[in-house]
């Protein structure tokens, strides 16, 4: 391509030439561009500058890149929080994130399925997205679809809470090479590079994006130590102390697609993880953690066949947890009662002068294999269909640690300074045997449009699983298109939710034992809602729904002994409703804002299941107050949250967190700079610690401070 | 800097292109001028020069019109220095320097609505979907549908609607095509005929032109009245499927450059040179399937293979 940049008006060449000669502004060529497409955003859509609106599936919330710029997100998790109905807690292992859907909560989140590009990102070891998480950057992602409610017809197992489904962008989506990068509070340095373009045939998307920080730095006043401290007269705690949050990450992808093929391979590479408010509930600044996470899939997709779409998919996953710095449960001087086996329990007190140390790391990996189908040849009738197969195994196990029993000797492991720890992998003293699990499936959905603005969408699941057994999931959605304006729909849903290899076999744990004989959670939810656009600048969405979720797998205490086994046990029941709105109030004001209720209660003991908030409302608006300047101010109200069962602490404080967003496009038509404060009036947010009487970290987990962040990136 | 790289770049092959000798007779120099637009704007010229290249089998070189220098001979020099055969405006601002740069190389205009009057003794393709095309997509989703309506402002409009006459004709289809001066008027006669229409045999065409149509207060009734009576509403705006019109026709870039492409050759062919306004061939279709749901409507799957852009149900 030859590329002239004429330094020329319209105006001025046309000096004496004909009567329509009249000097175009740029404002005034984009309106005539607009007019044959409609708005701007159909000129995206026509010109592929995006994706079409077609490929979006009609579904509870859809998060384009747009979006999450508007929403000044650095992270996936500041996207979430966003959506009606979900709030994100945080666990105390890693801060890790605890996408709370709608009441429903749980240490681990194994509630939620994460997917990216459709495939799930579990670790089968916790049940959830790992606990050397980290976060996800989020400037390659292209849009982020998430379902409240089951899914388990369709998605299969822990489409349970809500279903969170991660769209990575494609050649179309970049069109070009983008490089940037952001500065903000607590030492964080992000850089990030994507490129989309043509290469031997193939359409390929390359994307880079790196992130360190030393992390947010809030105190915690007192932790589990701060207790063992009062009963033994001891100092060994670090409370009060700073939160250990530092992150060092790698996440690079590739896309190549040609024809009905597509390739996807990424890593998720973590190090210099610190693990929050420590995995015992006690600070412990001495860990670090590291994990990689590999993904691969290609999948072939044809629709040319009259009335057929096939697609077929093989995928491969692997996922580490390693420790690259002693997991201190217990720090330095710490005083421990110690029983006969090694372990925490009913002994003599033991003095471990650097600290109580276990360090137990996993490798996983999953193969899947898919084949689905969707016939149209019917009149009133879609149909889909399709059978997979999976595999997971946990293949590698290995711990070592100064307490338990040592293999070799058969006795106490000493806990003296100057003492290497002990490799107990393999062996009888280690912390859970390497395991797998292989799954098969079926399922069969029907759309039936059995009447003009009527249709009726039924399907099931049926899931095989080699450990616990086999689990049949139905789905039912009537839907009416009552107006112009006006949808009606009614949704019935079930899900199961399959136990973790750690909930199923983990062993000589001083607190925790695995049980092999659990049976999967279930859930069931009916839900009506409604899609009103009373004007075209106007959408309100409304929904009513109510769940009963049963079986809970929890740690239940053994009789005579200080450890607890996991237990179906326990069945929660909840209802509420979330009421979203989205008007373009101008042709330069957007706002978006949404409100959530909920009421979850423990059945067997009739009461506030704790943690989730009842109410939340969120408000943002995005108003280009001048061209190609964009400001956009957010807030949430986090209300009413209870404790649970057995913490007589009073309710966690509500609180209103704002954050503020400035952005400019087009510097040079190539270069855009964007300023973020988060946490705008600097109050003190905080999420529930665990349940405890006295619990291990009283006065909960503290978010992040009034904090900055600035970004530039250029796109040619 | 980029630009300037491109521009580095462009002036290599410029002075090569020559050399090359011979293949050139065949295959022309072929310059695009075109305004600086931000995204996605710009996007829509980058697909046009896309498929003017494929069609070429060459590339194309980029002429960029942008508002800091205002010498008309110099884009005429440039285009002499880099021996351009045929040069192709794009959009508003292109089409207004189109007569200038005529007086020395052939031209053709294309990504811009044009009336052949504007133009006249010049070639080009203009955006606004030709109504054949239009018609034909009408026939193919509602077979029964025998008569168009549409609303149209004649100072705008007149010779598309001419052409839609012709068109309708050749498909037994009958048009009634109402000229309105404003907004006023236009609204009266629209409500007029949403009192008359009774069943789907008649569809209303909504053209283009903002003059004959109230976007805010009207376009809401037009389609809650089509819901409720289940009759078709058509449009030249993509827009206005996404509100609930059945379906449109917007542009399809890269076809539209492979005609501009078509059309820029045959202007140097000797006794082939075209001198008048086409209407835009090179078209998509988008579809709302809610829309067609609930009037009843059945694709089979190789029709819905063909919408190139659905609108879901909510």
């Amino acid at each position: 391509m030859m590329f002239r940049p004429l330094l020329l008006t319209c105006c001025g060449c046309l000096i004496g030439a004909a009567a329509q000669a009249q000097p175009v502004s740029q404002e005034e060529e984009e309106r005539a561009l607009s007019q044959i497409y409609g708005t701007e955003e159909m000129v995206s859509i026509a010109s592929g500058y995006k994706q079409p609106i077609s490929k979006a599936p009609s579904i509870a919330t859809v998060i384009t890149a747009a979006d999450i710029k508007q929403i000044g997100a650095t992270d996936i998790d500041e996207v979430l929080e966003t959506v009606p109905g979900l709030h994100v807690e945080r666990n105390t292992i890693g801060y890790n994130p605890i996408y709370t859907f709608r009441g429903i909560f749980s240490q681990f989140n194994q509630q939620v399925l994460m997917m990216v590009n459709g495939i799930p990102i579990t670790n089968s070891y916790t049940g959830s997205r790992s606990e050397v998480w980290g976060g996800m950057p989020i400037r390659d992602i292209a849009r982020i679809e998430v379902v409240r409610g089951p899914g388990s017809a369709v998605y299969g197992a822990d489409a349970f809470a809500g279903v969170i489904n991660v769209i990575t962008k494609t050649k179309q989506d970049i069109e070009g090479t983008e490089l940037g990068g952001r500065v903000g509070s607590f030492d964080t340095y992000d850089g990030w590079g994507l490129h989309g373009g043509e290469w031997a045939g193939f359409d390929v998307a390359l994307a880079f994006e790196y992130h360190k920080t030393a992390g947010q730095d809030s105190i915690v006043d007192a932790d589990l130590q701060s207790q063992f401290d009062r009963l033994l007269g001891t100092s060994a705690s670090l409370a009060p102390g700073p939160l250990n949050m530092s992150r060092d990450n790698l996440d690079a992808r590739i896309d190549l697609s040609k024809g009905h093929w597509r390739f996807r391979g990424g890593l998720q590479h973590r190090s210099d993880f610190g693990n929050g408010s420590g995995i015992a509930q006690a600070l412990d600044p001495v860990n670090r953690y590291a994990s990689d996470r590999w993904n691969a899939d290609i999948t072939y997709f044809n629709n040319d066949i009259e009335n057929w779409e096939l697609t077929s998919q093989a995928s491969y996953f692997e996922t580490s947890q390693e420790i690259e710095r002693n997991l201190t449960l217990f720090p330095a001087g710490t005083t421990l009662p110690i029983g006969a086996n090694g372990q925490i329990g009913p002994g003599a007190p033991v003095t471990f002068p650097n600290g109580y140390i276990g360090n137990p790391e996993v490798w996983e990996r999953h193969v899947r294999i898919s084949q689905a189908f969707a016939y149209n040849g019917f009149q009133q009738h879609h149909l889909r269909s399709g059978i997979g197969f999976n595999y997971d195994s946990l293949f590698k196990a290995r711990v070592s640690q100064n307490f338990g029993i040592d293999p070799a000797t058969g006795t106490p492991i000493p806990s003296l300074p100057g003492i290497p720890l002990t490799d107990v992998s393999g062996t009888a003293s280690t912390f859970i045997p390497e395991v797998d699990r292989k799954v098969a499936y079926l399922f069969l959905q029907d759309q039936w449009n059995f009447a003009n603005d009527w249709s009726l969408t039924a399907g099931a699941r049926y899931d095989r699983y080699s450990d616990f057994g086999n689990t049949f999931n139905p789905r039912a959605a009537l839907i009416w298109e009552a107006r112009y304006d006006l949808t009606a729909k009614l949704m019935y849903g079930s899900a199961f939710r399959a136990p973790s290899f750690q909930e199923m076999y983990i062993i000589n744990n001083p607190a925790q034992l695995g049980n092999a004989a659990l049976r999967p959670e279930t859930m069931e939810n009916v839900e009506l809602g409604f899609d009103y656009r009373p004007t075209d600048s106007l959408r309100l969405g409304l929904n009513f729904f109510n769940f009963w979720w049963k079986d809970i797998i929890r740690f239940v205490p053994d009789a005579n002994t200080t450890t607890s086994t996991a237990q179906n046990a326990g069945t929660q029941q909840g209802y509420g409703t979330e009421l979203e709105a989205e008007w373009q109030a101008a042709d330069t004001l957007k706002i978006v804002g949404n409100y959530a209720y909920q009421r979850s209660r423990d059945q067997a003991q009739d009461r506030d299941s704790g943690y989730a908030p009842h109410h939340q409302v969120y408000l943002r608006l995005n108003w280009e107050f001048l061209p190609d300047w964009h400001l956009s101010p957010q807030a949430k109200w986090i209300v009413g949250r209870d404790r649970s069962v057995g913490d007589t602490r009073k309710p966690v404080a509500d609180y209103t967190w704002v954050d503020v967003t400035l952005r400019r496009q087009n510097v040079a038509k190539h270069v855009e700079v964007a300023f973020s404060v988060r946490n705008l009036f600097d109050v003190s947010a905080r999420e529930p610690s665990l349940a405890g009487n006295p619990a291990a970290i009283p006065n909960d987990l503290p978010l992040a401070p009034r904090s900055f962040y600035g970004e530039v990136s250029i796109k040619f | 800097m980029f630009p300037r790289l491109f521009f580095q770049l462009g002036l290599v092959l410029c002075l090569l292109w020559p050399i090359g000798g011979g293949v050139w007779a065949q295959t022309p120099a072929v310059a695009i001028v075109y305004p600086d637009v931000r995204e996605p704007y710009r996007s829509v010229f980058m697909e046009i020069a896309r498929g003017m290249e494929q069609e070429l089998g060459k590339p194309v070189g980029h002429y960029l019109l942008s508002g800091r220098d205002n010498s008309a001979e110099k884009l005429i020099n440039d285009l002499k220095n880099d021996r351009i055969d045929v040069v192709v405006t794009l959009g508003r601002a292109g089409l207004a320097v189109a007569k200038s740069v005529s007086a020395e190389f052939p031209v053709v205009i294309g990504a811009t609505m044009i009336r052949p009057d504007e133009v006249q003794g010049l070639a080009g393709i203009s955006l606004t979907p030709a109504p054949e095309a239009m018609f034909d997509h009408l026939k193919k989703l509602v077979p029964e549908v025998k008569k168009v309506t549409v609303i149209y402002d004649p100072r705008q409009t007149a010779w598309e609607i001419e052409h839609a006459e012709r068109a309708a004709r050749e498909r037994s289809l009958t048009l009634v095509a109402q000229p309105t001066a404003n907004l006023h008027d236009s609204s009266d006669l629209f409500r007029q005929i949403l009192v008359e229409i009774k069943d789907n045999s008649i569809a209303l065409w909504l053209p283009r032109e903002n003059a004959a149509m109230d976007e805010q207060s009207l376009l809401p009734e037009v389609l809650r009245e089509a819901w409720e009576k289940n009759f078709v509403v058509f449009s030249s705006n993509l827009d206005h499927v996404r509100k609930g019109a059945l379906f449109s026709l917007y542009p399809d870039n890269f076809g539209m450059g492979r005609s501009l492409a078509g059309l820029a050759v045959q202007q140097l062919q000797a006794g082939g040179k075209f001198e008048s306004v086409k209407l835009l061939q090179d078209l998509l279709v988008a579809v709302n399937l809610r829309t067609a749901e609930h009037l009843g409507l059945r694709f089979s799957s190789q029709t819905r293979r063909e919408f190139a852009m659905v609108f879901p149900a909510p």
